[in-house]
């Protein structure tokens, strides 16, 4: 089991990860932040209250989702670099380690640095519009709402996706997931809707039916309830796609790494 | 200590670098790894490190294989590669950074090791010369105390008085349980210092002796052009005169010309190898 896991060597993993991409981590999320604060109080005199509490709320996951996929489709940078994945690979840690260790910093890791820091700059933003206007004011960003929680459960399917895509192109990862991710969703979409036609045919969702059911129709035919559960058990499968992507796409990064020391 | 068995490895489909190489290094000694340029000196390297994979064969330290690349096996060997690349943070931080993963890490003796190449531990990795980074890599590997030290041309940018350093303290810290593996070009630079010659060459291990061994059987000397001997294994043009490789008959004692031996081995002299036979 030690040649797989060990937490004191994932921990000195990660203290090397952390310490090695400090630097440009902080500048990546200070920059984007010094950014959109930038263009937030440009835009205020020129706004009203309404647009500028709707844009501080949206500032947070707009910045989230930005910063978050840089991070995710950049890392392992080492295997960019002949000599740096030569020491990367040499690193006396497992394979899963290195994995493990990349995937907190690119998810909690990140998460964690970058809600503190967009509060500082929340409180900057704050501190300058009030002493500005009197009639403008910047609210505090509660980032523990119920809007945050389901954006980054659509965030960490997508975070897996780039993670694979950093550990597969060789080149300009980021750009690469991109093209390959919309190829994806293309064909994705166009088999998704040959096996919905495929399935159910004609469906339409009715009415709500006595027992406050939703009745389906077919054709003006109302189904019945194994064809219902046909089309549950589609429902069923695209739930636990939902939730399989993520660990599907952090097993092929891992792979890949793997693949990289052969 | 490494045990290499059967070894194929090709970096194209129709072209074994290596064909069912065989060789054998032992701990306590520090050994000269040889070859042209292309030989494979490098790759068997990498080979060992685990930063390549054999087509067939194994490659053992202390009966872990290559192929498993475990932590473990990982951290039986530090490897000074000739091309490498340093993060940009400072010494310090390096070294509480990579020196945990190598549980007998000598701290004090990399401070010592620094000193000795003159290299401030305050220094930021990236930006010091291609020589000091070398320096900092090769005290780092040493402190490391790791079973194995892979260098990989170690001398290259190395400065003179750096060079002698490099010389006196690998020969202070060979130990019996450990074993220095040198690839180089430059053999002048190892000369006196190395206890193995391993010749590589058309992925064959040509050449195999302890530098005793060859001190026994050969003896080198410089001769006159016109007065030949009739034993003589090899010899060379210099500037006057001949140098030349003989069977030391009357175990004389003469400084081994690395060079000169090296030579000798890759013209494919049948008279040497012949001899290392027979005796």
């Amino acid at each position: 089991m030690d040649t797989y896991f060990n937490f004191n060597r994932f921990l000195l993993v990660l203290q090397r990860d952390l310490f090695e991409n400090i630097k440009s981590a902080l500048f990546g999320i200070l920059t984007v932040l010094s950014i959109f604060s930038f263009i937030l109080l440009m835009t205020t005199f020129d706004t009203n209250q309404t647009i500028l509490t709707e844009f501080g709320n949206r500032l947070y996951l707009i910045e989230f989702w930005f910063i978050g996929i840089f991070f995710s489709g950049m890392a392992f940078k080492e295997f960019r670099n002949k000599e740096k994945s030569m020491a990367y690979l040499m690193l006396p840690a497992s394979s899963l380690e290195k994995f493990l260790s990349t995937l907190f910093l690119t998810t909690i890791g990140f998460f964690i640095s970058y809600t503190l820091f967009f509060g500082i700059f929340n409180l900057l933003n704050m501190g300058i519009i009030s002493s500005f206007s009197e009639t403008l004011s910047l609210e505090l960003y509660n980032p523990f709402n119920q809007n945050v929680w389901s954006s980054i459960m659509v965030f960490i399917p997508v975070q897996a996706i780039f993670l694979a895509g950093a550990t597969t192109f060789k080149k300009v990862p980021l750009f690469y997931t991109v093209l390959y991710f919309f190829l994806f969703m293309l064909v994705y979409g166009f088999v998704a809707s040959l096996l919905l036609k495929f399935y159910t045919g004609k469906v339409s969702i009715g009415s709500i039916g006595d027992n406050n059911g939703i009745i389906y129709y077919n054709s003006g035919d109302e189904l019945s309830r194994s064809d219902i559960n046909d089309i549950l058990s589609i429902q069923t499968f695209m739930f636990f796609l939902s939730y399989l992507l993520a660990p599907i796409f952090w097993v092929i990064a891992w792979f890949k790494i793997k693949e990289k020391e052969v | 200590m490494i045990e290499i068995k059967n070894l194929s490895f090709a970096y194209k489909k129709n072209f074994k670098l290596f064909d069912t190489l065989n060789l054998s290094i032992e701990k306590g000694k520090i050994h000269g790894l040889l070859g042209k340029n292309g030989a494979g000196k490098t790759t068997l390297l990498k080979l060992i490190a685990g930063l390549q994979y054999p087509l067939e064969g194994n490659i053992t330290i202390e009966s872990l294989s290559s192929k498993g690349r475990s932590p473990q096996y990982l951290s039986n060997y530090f490897y000074v590669a000739e091309e490498f690349n340093l993060p940009s943070i400072k010494i310090n931080t390096y070294l509480n950074i990579y020196a945990p993963f190598y549980k007998a890490f000598d701290k004090n003796a990399f401070s010592n090791y620094l000193e000795e190449f003159n290299i401030p531990i305050n220094n930021q990795l990236n930006k010091m010369s291609y020589g000091q980074k070398k320096k900092f890599l090769l005290a780092f590997g040493l402190a490391t105390n790791s079973k194995i030290l892979f260098m990989d041309e170690p001398t290259n940018g190395l400065d003179i008085p750096s060079k002698s350093t490099f010389r006196k303290l690998i020969a202070r810290n060979i130990t019996e349980d450990r074993a220095f593996i040198i690839s180089t070009h430059q053999i002048k630079d190892i000369e006196g210092m190395i206890d193995t010659v391993i010749v590589l060459e058309n992925g064959k291990v040509m050449f195999k002796q302890d530098m005793t061994e060859i001190s026994d059987q050969l003896i080198f000397k410089t001769i006159n052009s016109e007065d030949i001997p009739s034993n003589i294994l090899y010899s060379e043009d210099n500037i006057m005169n001949k140098k030349a490789i003989l069977p030391n008959i009357n175990k004389e004692d003469s400084p081994i010309d690395v060079e000169l031996l090296f030579n000798a081995i890759i013209s494919e002299n049948q008279n040497l190898t012949q001899h290392f036979n027979n005796n």
